[in-house]
């Protein structure tokens, strides 16, 4: 269970086109002619059809360079298609940073506006809804496949990928059922299905059907790769639409353990276990995380839910091996999840509670959220966080330790941000600040350890301004000082110059947009 | 930043003299009697050399250098790395010593020097070697070759030079003809001439030089007498980096006193203070000068003098230091501080240190601080930054590779990973102090472990800082070694590491017969104390 903050050697590329939206067809072609016979019930082509939709999005992406400013309209395409009463399911990245969706049918040029109801972006998925759910009263909504398809079971996608207007549909077989990074939020994984039907950008958000019944959502693609395509499986679609349930998405929870297989004899040995190849090592127990409490370092895992747990991780459930990572999966906030082990040679059983990881979302490409700054005497302040670090070009890696300490050591139980100093805005009042201070991260204001973002904004515009304000960086060769009399006309005469309508934003949240999406209760 | 100490492990950069020797030169060693037949042939008077002019020249007084630099691979400290070549020139100095640039003879396996007509090559020994410097002195090998020295007019070292002097660069040709190019001393500047470390002021020689061997170990002379050895030149700025007279005696005056230990190197890390806002906070006068104390560690001979960060510095031996931390020399306008503590100091040396520091009640008082220079920075320091270790220990135990971490591992490291290396040496790295507060005077690394029916498993542990052997901290890599020669509880080691899931057990009957295994499969000897 290890945290996998890079996508090692995988170039993915999202399916959805990022272009300006194109003309609608003026007629629509509706005549196939041919009735399929499907396993099941007996579906037409074009009713068929009818439940995959085009999704128009036009996005507002802030830069996170320059957080004050307004970002950059973008439009784009992705298709989506209906499973129950006005619910479109489509990508998370078709609709993320979104300012205005439109959903159009096949064979329908009229425009529907639609918003998003939810969206998971640690999984890539989304539920809209149209303002006007007439125009497609009567249009049978998909239905999901029970099960995961087996290997060289034939798939058709059907979505609006580039190269034409209209819809497209593209043939193949399943050729991998495996794990793999998910190229939209960047730092997670799930469980995919591999097809080598063509997957092109506008694709997104589409389904992939085996027979009449979706055995997934089409997402992502290989670069380097033929025949490439990914596909979301309904086990991480059940996930969504189980989380919901609740009117809230939460998110998929993480246990927080590194764990180490026991192979070594000496170590079974000195462990006192039998050479049955059962139990885990608890290596490292993440503070902050749901094993936090529950488990410490030394422990030997032996059963998760029950189940037992091999040398090497994997438990048996339904006769299959799986990882325990997919267990994990399969979990919900606030699960109870029972576990058996052994501690200083004692067999104990502890209950661990599961949550998601909020260390996890430092490395999580952010979307819907309007960046947070601070500008003081022209330093821009940051919180570190992969947009952030992405827009100012500093490599994760140079970061690495301050994450590792973030992450897994207690730096996000006591702390609410890391925060950096990402720019220097030149002015007089700056212009003598010697050494390296873009780049540095903020250990105290004042002499007070800065706690996160809005911590540094108290500190750094308090009711009464000290007669210095010292900033100390860490590995700074000496604290920036700056006259506390001078700053109030030095903060106005920047703003003015760099064109900054605030000092500082610290709430992520777009006015009037984000509690809307989490209080309307799922179907 | 301006520091007197820059302690970074990066890669290493040869400034100089290492170019692949052409391959049609033999690299070994003349057979004695070959070399013995130029040295023995009076009778043969068409094949004499005319009998040297006793004036020094190029060609009289210099000699060509051909080093095998072959030093231990750090990561498998048991082999050797594939040999590299260098050239370059010396100078000979009398009594036996060529001086010549440490780039070139760094880590050298076999070194020759050869006259300056390519009529007779003999080889030496690296008597001292100082690449901070970079400064190396040779003496002959072989007594029997004593002759090569009586054909070489030696040559005295000069005053210390001025800016603007004009100096002469001297080489000689393959066909042995002497090449000489004027120059100008224009300026000086801070830097290293080899490996990274704390800066020295060098010259900044301008002339058109054309370098022949590679540029470095080429003596800088005014008249017939030596003031700077060139550590690197660079032809299309027309501009030769040269060690300075002062390091030079210095060098040479530790060196013919048998026992090289080096020159002053503190760790003390300093900044300018430019800044009017910042001298204001301090208490510092407006147009005053001085050095900031940014950091310095325990083990630097300031802080074992009673400096402390934030401490400033204004003068050293009653000069005063600019605001840039520049002093100003008579005969080199102003450089770097370091000049006094380093370039012209030796350990051992008493120099004065002019400081303010604010007292109790915030006002800032000068006081006068003497600090007994030594290295510190290298003796001090848990992971020895020296970036050549000749002989580098290691132990091998049932497969697990143990070796104390230095500066020339975390160099090798480095290059091997691009400089991304592995996040636990890097951590240890900046918490050395923290470390060293649990009474570890030297950091040992689990380096990696070789696949022995013992390590299974271990592999994911390494590389990591060794912390404990059988719930007893390791202080060092001898304290390591002693630890695993006693007997472990119930005949197996409990080996703590800093990788999860951090603990490692190794039976010892298990152990010895990988390492049994090891020994005729792949390391003959399994340690290096």
């Amino acid at each position: 269970m290890r945290f996998h903050t890079c996508l090692q050697g995988l170039f993915l590329t999202l399916a959805a086109v990022s272009l300006s939206p194109a003309d609608e067809p003026a007629i629509s072609l509706s005549d196939f002619g041919v009735d399929k016979v499907m396993s099941g019930p007996v579906v037409s082509i074009n009713d068929q059809y009818k439940g995959v939709v085009k999704i128009e999005v036009d996005s507002l992406t802030p830069d996170y360079a320059t957080p004050w400013d307004t970002g950059r309209y973008q439009g784009g395409i992705g298709t989506g298609f209906l499973i129950g009463e006005n619910a479109f399911m489509t990508n998370a990245h078709v609709v993320s940073n979104a300012e205005r969706i439109y959903i159009s049918m096949y064979g329908d040029s009229r425009k529907i506006p639609a918003r998003v109801k939810f969206i998971a972006h640690d999984a890539d998925l989304a539920l809209l809804e149209v303002e006007d759910f007439k125009p497609f009263k009567g249009i049978k909504p998909f239905e999901f496949s029970k099960n995961l398809p087996n290997l060289e079971d034939e798939v058709r996608v059907i979505g609006y990928p580039i190269g034409g207007n209209r819809l497209s549909v593209t043939r193949g077989v399943v050729s991998r059922i495996d794990f793999t990074p998910y190229a939209h939020p960047r730092n997670m994984e799930h469980l995919t299905i591999q097809v080598d039907a063509a997957i092109n950008p506008g694709n997104s958000g589409g389904p992939a059907l085996m027979g009449n019944k979706v055995i997934g959502v089409a997402f992502q693609g290989l670069n380097n790769a033929n025949n490439t395509g990914y596909v979301i499986p309904t086990p991480v679609i059940r996930h969504f639409l189980e989380d919901i349930k609740d009117g809230v998405y939460d998110g998929y929870v993480d246990m927080g353990i590194q764990a180490a297989p026991i192979l070594n004899p000496a170590m079974r040995k000195a462990f006192g276990l039998p050479d049955d190849e059962k139990g885990v090592l608890i290596g490292k127990v993440l503070k902050g995380s749901s094993a936090d409490g529950a488990l410490r370092n030394g422990d030997i895992l032996m059963k998760v839910d029950g189940y037992d747990v091999d040398s090497s991780a994997m438990i048996e459930l339904e006769g299959q091996k799986i990882s325990m990572k997919e267990l994990i999966e399969r979990c919900f906030k606030d699960d109870k999840l029972p576990l058996d082990i052994i501690r200083d040679g004692k067999p104990m059983k502890v209950e661990m509670v599961m949550k998601p990881s909020r260390a996890k979302e430092l490395l999580m490409e952010e979307y819907d959220k309007m960046p947070r700054y601070v500008v003081f005497g022209g330093l821009v302040f940051q919180p570190i966080q992969r947009n952030v670090l992405a827009a100012a070009d500093i490599s994760m890696l140079d970061v690495a330790l301050d994450i590792r300490d973030y992450q897994e050591d207690g730096g996000c139980v006591d702390y609410e941000d890391m925060v950096i100093i990402t720019k220097v805005l030149d002015d007089e009042v700056n212009a003598r600040l010697s050494g390296s201070v873009s780049n540095a991260i903020v250990e105290k204001i004042n002499g007070v350890k800065v706690k996160g973002l809005s911590h540094a904004y108290k500190l750094l515009y308090p009711e009464k301004m000290p007669e210095y304000v010292v900033i100390e960086l860490k590995d700074g060769e000496r604290p920036l000082i700056f006259e506390g009399k001078a700053m109030e006309a030095a903060n106005k005469r920047i703003s003015k110059t760099y064109n900054i309508p605030k000092n500082a934003r610290l709430d992520s949240a777009i006015p009037g947009r984000q509690p809307s999406r989490k209080e309307t209760p799922a179907n | 930043m301006k520091t007197l100490s820059l302690l970074t492990f990066g890669s290493l950069i040869l400034l100089a003299g290492c170019q692949p020797r052409e391959s049609s030169v033999p690299a070994q060693a003349p057979e004695p009697e070959q070399q013995q037949i130029p040295a023995i042939t009076p009778e043969q008077p068409e094949e004499t050399p005319p009998a040297p002019l006793p004036v020094p020249s190029p060609t009289n007084s210099m000699v060509g250098i051909n080093a095998t630099n072959q030093g231990y691979a750090m990561v498998q400290p048991w082999s050797k790395e594939n040999p590299s070549y260098s050239e370059g020139f010396g100078i000979y100095l009398g009594d036996g010593n060529i001086l010549t640039a440490a780039n070139i003879v760094y880590s050298a396996s076999f070194v020759e020097v050869t006259s300056s007509d390519g009529s007779q090559t003999v080889p030496v020994t690296v008597t001292a070697f100082d690449p901070e410097a970079n400064l190396a002195l040779l003496r002959l090998k072989n007594e029997k070759d004593a002759a090569f020295l009586d054909k070489l007019v030696p040559v005295t070292l000069g005053k210390a030079p001025k800016l603007g002097d004009k100096v002469e660069f001297w080489q000689f040709n393959a066909d042995g003809l002497p090449i000489t190019t004027s120059g100008t001393i224009l300026a000086t500047e801070s830097s290293c001439p080899f490996t990274s470390g704390e800066p020295f002021v060098l010259y900044n020689v301008k002339s058109s030089v054309t370098p022949l061997r590679g540029g470095a170990g080429n003596p800088v002379m005014t008249g017939k007498e030596l003031i700077g050895l060139s550590a690197s030149c660079n032809p299309s700025a027309q501009k030769v980096l040269a060690v300075t007279q002062t390091m030079i005696s210095r060098f040479l005056e530790q060196a013919q006193s048998g026992k090289y230990s080096g020159f002053p190197s503190d760790g003390t890390q300093v900044t300018e203070l430019t800044d009017p806002v910042f001298r204001k906070y301090l208490g510092l006068p407006e147009n005053g000068g001085g050095l900031y104390v940014a950091k310095l560690p325990v083990y630097s001979s300031f802080y074992k003098a009673g400096i402390r960060s934030g401490d400033v510095v204004e003068s050293v031996n009653g000069i005063p230091l600019d605001s840039k931390g520049l002093i100003k020399d008579p005969s080199l306008g102003p450089v770097s501080a370091n000049f006094l503590f380093r370039d012209s100091a030796k350990p051992g040396d008493v120099i004065t240190l002019g400081i303010r520091r604010k007292d109790k009640d915030g006002v800032s008082r000068p006081m006068t601080v003497d600090v007994t220079l030594d290295r510190g920075a290298l003796d001090g320091d848990l992971v020895n930054p020296a970036p050549f270790v000749a002989e580098p220990r290691y132990r091998i135990y049932g497969g697990l590779v143990f070796v104390p971490l230095t500066g020339a591992l975390v160099g090798e490291i480095n290059k091997l990973s691009k400089n991304r290396p592995p996040l636990n040496l890097v951590e240890a790295m900046e918490k050395k102090e923290e470390i060293r507060k649990k009474g570890v005077d030297e950091i040992v690394v689990f380096l990696v472990a070789l696949p022995t029916q013992a390590t299974l498993g271990y592999a994911t542990m390494s590389p990591s800082i060794v912390e404990k052997v059988d719930g007893v901290q390791v202080k060092n890599f001898k304290h390591l070694n002693q630890l695993l020669d006693r007997p472990g509880p119930g005949g197996t080691h409990r080996i703590e590491v800093g990788q999860q899931p951090y603990t490692m057990y190794m039976s010892q009957q298990e152990a010895a017969k990988a390492d049994r295994f090891i020994q005729i499969r792949a390391v003959p000897v399994l340690r290096r104390d």
